[in-house]
């Protein structure tokens, strides 16, 4: 069961103040998230693993700035985005970022596709998020496969809540334009 | 025909927005693979390897420096045995060179004859003889035979070398 919200932020707080073994448990308690935040943004399994890593090396290394009041998950959350970003950067010459569908485990009693065609809508659909403009293929990562409000996706993102919301708007315009095609 | 179109955009939204929220759903069935500690050891693996690996490297390379020192050490022993090699051929050759030189058994004529040094050789003959009805051809069949080999006549120390030319 991991530790709530206000638990994660009493955890930093502790990290924060030189605390290492709760910084520890916090790093328990948010690793398997921030693997599917970097799974949400087009990273395969072993990229993502070690993103989350990279995150959570560098949030005890920054964990100085941590700032008492903060909201923990969001902080790191934004920790996470950086590395994502990083990583992509560095493989520019990689267009595309599409979640490998195929990969992950979609099961029946949650509406997972019946036929073939349906399994292939998906696999578009990943593709399609894949080749989106970076800041609206984050946005729709954060606020569709993360479930994300926008307030948080923009902290996240770093920008304005009405930047998130037009790019969320154009991303799933594009989605609807890219699917129609097929 | 344009509320056609809203209600066919609405539904293709939404079937987006249903596969966006599947795709999300089998994200979060995903755990991340080894606990915190597991991959924070990898570093502390990595330094082990870092000091260990050149360590191996070092002496890997000096064992190798060694063994080339080695077989430059032995260079000139084989350059010595190819010397001898050469040397033994050589004498060989040399020794060839001698018995195939025509041997000169004459007595120097500046050596005076004295009666304790002259030795007086019968040249012994060799006959060939054969087996009766054998061919004389075939070597299987011949034998060689020694007939007579007169031992040297020595002088008589008390005789001289006149009494010698008189016998």
């Amino acid at each position: 069961m991991p530790p709530e919200r206000n638990e994660q932020n009493r955890l930093m707080d502790a990290a924060a103040s030189g605390n290492d073994d709760a910084f520890g448990a916090l790093a328990l308690a948010c690793q398997d998230r921030l693997f599917r935040f970097a799974l949400a943004h087009g990273l395969g399994n072993a990229d993502a693993a070690e993103a989350t890593q990279e995150t959570l090396l560098r949030a005890y290394q920054g964990r100085s700035n941590w700032r008492v009041g903060s909201n923990a998950m969001s902080w790191l959350y934004g920790i996470a985005m950086n590395v994502v970003r990083e990583r992509w950067r560095s493989r520019a010459r990689q267009k595309s970022a599409a979640i490998d569908v195929e990969s992950l485990q979609i099961s029946a009693d949650e509406g997972a596709p019946e036929d073939q065609d349906a399994r292939e809508r998906l696999g578009l659909l990943s593709e399609a998020i894949g080749f989106l403009p970076p800041r609206q293929r984050e946005a729709v990562a954060c606020r569709y496969l993360r479930q994300m409000s926008v307030h948080e996706t923009a902290l996240v993102m770093g920008c304005a809540e009405g930047t998130v919301k037009a790019a969320v708007f154009a991303a799933l315009a594009n989605l609807r334009k890219t699917m129609a095609k097929y | 025909m344009t509320d056609e179109r809203n209600n066919l955009e609405d539904r293709e939204g939404r079937m987006i927005l249903d596969d966006l929220g599947r795709i999300g759903r089998a994200i979060d069935r995903e755990k991340y693979p080894g606990v915190a500690w597991q991959r924070y050891e990898q570093p502390r693996r990595r330094r082990i390897l870092r000091i260990v690996f050149p360590a191996v490297a070092t002496a890997a390379a000096a064992a190798v420096v060694l063994l080339v020192a080695a077989s430059f050490m032995n260079a000139p022993n084989k350059r010595q045995r190819i010397e001898d090699n050469q040397t033994v051929r050589k004498d060989a050759g040399t020794r060839q060179t001698y018995s195939d030189a025509p041997m000169d058994w004459s007595i120097p004529t500046d050596m005076a004859p004295s009666a304790a040094t002259c030795m007086i050789f019968e040249v012994p003959q060799f006959s060939l003889i054969t087996t009766s009805g054998a061919d004389p051809t075939d070597e299987d069949s011949v034998e060689w035979s020694l007939p007579s080999l007169s031992l040297p006549v020595m002088p008589d120390a008390d005789a001289g070398w006149e009494s010698l030319n008189d016998a």
